[in-house]
């Protein structure tokens, strides 16, 4: 077991700079998701802990040591890929046994780790089959289980479910995070996927244009983002952004737009008024947060116009007009409308985000 | 009068029998989705209706029309792959313009004509700023929107659609399928969509078919094949996390019926109870629910709460997913809120004992839902 620590990490691929000044610790025995859009820079990060990828500038710590100059295979560290890298013409139970082969243990030591794996990872009733034969899900037990048996410090995995099908990537999902916790072992895991990293991680470092932009606990980048970049790409449905102007009304702050009006509460007046209030600022709410109703129920009620509805199956995603936007809200699904159809938008006004418009910066 | 009709279709690839006597309609102007796994029959369905495959045997009608025989050109379909197959040398306009300009319809447009049909189609779909493009300079979305724009402007009636979207990114994904289905409210025409996405035909369709290995498993209307299963695969099939299934046996005691999970045994309803007797009780049973019909509290709340571990924890946002075990039973629930428990953690679950599902063990097939 071990923590991994970058500091000011950069990765240039001649002009390119993937990578731009990374600071990050992933303790002993946490799950550390880097998230971000293809071509953020995460994948040359996991790279760089693992050694494949020279560092062009920065150092990377595993355990105590740092490891710039020490090679892939001299860091203990284990990975898992998208594509399983197994090997064709061996049994799991060759495949697994395969890195301790050659590292010289012994049979009956092996058999003994093989086991053991296979025990936690539910596959002894089909060690003795040859990879090919197996589906997609079990391809890549069988490459955990090689990572897993070698007992690595650290597990490094690079969007290892993302090709699964979708009811299989949620049973695999909840079955590696089952196998981290158990094993305790330090895991760093590269996803585009917001979900896979809300649900895996103890911590999420959400990467973007090769800037980490938030380290956090899932529920801190979820309910706390820092950017708009952040807030748009955490959350599904994600997060509606309206431009808006701020006004001030006797002693209150508002937020105007030509189709809406709202007051800012208390907290979020005072945050705004020590930081200096902005002329215009983008609004960002969560189709969660925005309560529907089929008659106006307060004086600031939002009038808006059903564009699309889309059942869930335990609820609705409504799509409606306000003004020239469109903006997305979850309801329950006894929810009547049909599209066209007036209704009347109640934002949760708490959980109302506030972003600068030029920088993206959260001003709340 | 249906847009599409198919009756007891067969397809065999030599001694595999990839469609297995299926038959729906797919009224005129409702957006209709054939939904199953990889592997289900529903490319071969699509292919057979728009006539670049052979059927093997049953008939297929096409507004009422028997178009066995009839060629695909002349059947008055437009099918888009989830592949583009734009021409790359050609602009979006030029791409557009294609079909109209074909042999067989030339004769028909102006070129003032086919200039007013496409920018049309393209204010539709939001693309008129992309109309001298070429296909190189499109995101993925963009490109997807042309091919359907080049579908579009030949006024099929009828509109197939095989996994268009699935290869876009989530969020994408997402707009696409807004956009998706606020077109063909707009164009009115009839759709078949195919997809292995649930959430894509819960979200859009007006009626979807489950299919899976040929055949037809349920045909309804989202909210019936998500409330009502007709059996074990399609509730497997439908809803994220899926639905929870578990062999299980009934017991009557004391007036009450019993359901086994794991050593426990829970008191069902008056109502499911009433149910049961009337289709005679099983005592094998496969029993389902689904994870936002059960719910997980830190304490014991009544005597019909169940002791769990927690096995995996999930938080996303506003809500979560705990995977808890019961025994042997690995069972997902959804928890709506602010909730926090850790794995191993010990907790106890309660049911909405009225929404259990009730499926024969051997055939699958729903006796209760």
């Amino acid at each position: 077991m071990a923590e991994v620590v970058l500091k000011e990490v950069c990765k240039n691929y001649g002009k390119v700079e993937a990578v731009k000044n990374v600071n990050l610790k992933c303790e002993d025995g946490q799950f550390m998701c880097l998230l971000g859009p293809s071509g953020c820079g995460k994948s040359s990060t996991l790279r760089m802990i693992a050694g494949l990828e020279q560092i062009t500038e920065g150092e990377i710590y595993i355990g105590d040591g740092l490891v710039n100059d020490i090679p892939p295979k001299d860091r203990n560290i284990a990975m898992v890929f998208e594509t399983y890298a197994l090997y064709p013409h061996l049994s799991v139970y060759g495949n697994i046994a395969f890195p301790l082969k050659i590292r010289n243990f012994s049979k009956s030591q092996i058999d003994k780790k093989v086991k053991e794996v296979a025990e936690m990872l539910d596959m002894n009733d089909f060690l003795s089959k040859r990879v090919r034969s197996l589906g997609d899900g079990q391809k890549q037990r069988v490459s955990i289980a090689r990572a897993l048996v070698r007992e690595p410090e650290v597990f490094l995995m690079d969007e290892p479910i993302s090709h699964l099908d979708a009811k299989l990537r949620t049973r695999m999902r909840g079955e590696l995070k089952r196998l981290q916790k158990e094993t305790g072992i330090t895991c760093v895991y590269v996803t585009h996927d917001q979900i896979e990293a809300m649900a895996l991680g103890d911590k999420i470092a959400v990467m973007n244009f090769g800037i980490l932009q938030q380290v956090g606990t899932p529920q801190e980048v979820y309910d706390h983002p820092v950017t708009e970049s952040v807030a748009g790409f955490i959350g599904e449905p994600p997060m509606n952004f309206l431009d808006c102007a701020v006004a001030r009304e006797k002693g209150d702050l508002l937020l105007l737009s030509p189709s809406f009006k709202i007051y800012l509460p208390n907290k979020i007046k005072k945050t705004i008024e020590q930081k200096g209030v902005p002329s215009e600022v983008r609004m960002g709410v969560r189709p969660t947060d925005i309560e529907v109703s089929r008659e106006k129920s307060e004086p600031e009620s939002i009038r808006a116009e059903v564009y699309t509805i889309e059942p869930r199956g335990d609820g609705l995603v409504l799509t409606v007009k306000l003004g020239k936007n469109l903006i997305r809200v979850e309801c329950a699904e006894e929810f009547k409308s049909r599209t066209g159809d007036t209704i009347w938008l109640n934002p949760e006004k708490e959980r109302i985000h506030l972003f600068d418009k030029s920088t993206g910066e959260s001003l709340i | 009068m249906p847009g599409v009709s198919l009756k007891n279709i067969w397809k065999k690839y030599g001694g595999v029998e990839a469609v297995k006597g299926v038959n729906f309609d797919c009224q005129k102007g409702q957006f209709f989705c054939l939904l199953g796994p990889s592997g289900a029959g529903k490319t071969s369905i699509l292919k057979m209706t728009a006539g670049v495959e052979e059927v093997t045997s049953g008939e297929i009608y096409i507004e009422d029309r028997l178009v066995n025989d009839v060629k695909p050109q002349e059947r008055d379909i437009a099918m888009l792959f989830e592949n583009y197959a734009l021409y790359p040398h050609l602009t979006v306009f030029a791409n557009m313009a294609s079909p109209l300009n074909s042999p067989i319809r030339k004769a028909k447009y102006s070129s003032n004509e086919i200039g007013k049909i496409i920018r049309e189609t393209a204010r539709l779909l939001s693309i008129e700023e992309l109309l001298d493009r070429y296909p190189r300079q499109l995101s993925g979305g963009q490109k997807q929107r042309a091919a359907l724009g080049r579908a579009l402007v030949r006024k099929p009636s009828v509109f197939l659609l095989d996994e268009p979207i699935s290869h876009l990114d989530a969020k994408l994904r997402h707009n696409m399928r807004t956009e998706l289905k606020k077109i063909h409210e707009e164009v009115g025409v009839s759709l078949i969509y195919a997809t292995p996405d649930q959430l894509e035909a819960i979200s859009m369709a007006d009626v979807i078919a489950v299919i899976n290995k040929g055949e037809i498993q349920q045909i309804g209307t989202p909210e019936e094949v998500f409330d009502h299963p007709a059996n074990e695969f399609v509730a497997g099939f439908i809803g994220e996390p899926p639905m929870n299934l578990f062999s299980s046996s009934l017991r009557k005691k004391t007036g009450e019926l019993f359901l086994r999970i794991g050593d426990f045994e829970l008191m069902l309803s008056q109502e499911v109870k009433k149910k049961l007797e009337e289709k005679m009780v099983f005592d094998e049973i496969k029993a389902g629910i689904r994870p936002t019909n059960l719910h997980v509290t830190k304490n014991k709340k009544d005597k019909n709460s169940i002791a769990a571990e927690i096995y995996v924890f999930e938080p996303l946002g506003r809500y979560s997913i705990a995977t808890a075990r019961v025994n042997n039973i690995l069972l997902k629930i959804k928890i709506r809120g602010h909730f926090e428990a850790t794995e191993g953690e010990q907790v106890w679950l309660n049911f909405d004992t009225n929404k259990f599902h009730f499926f024969e063990t051997k055939s699958g097939s729903a006796i209760v839902t």
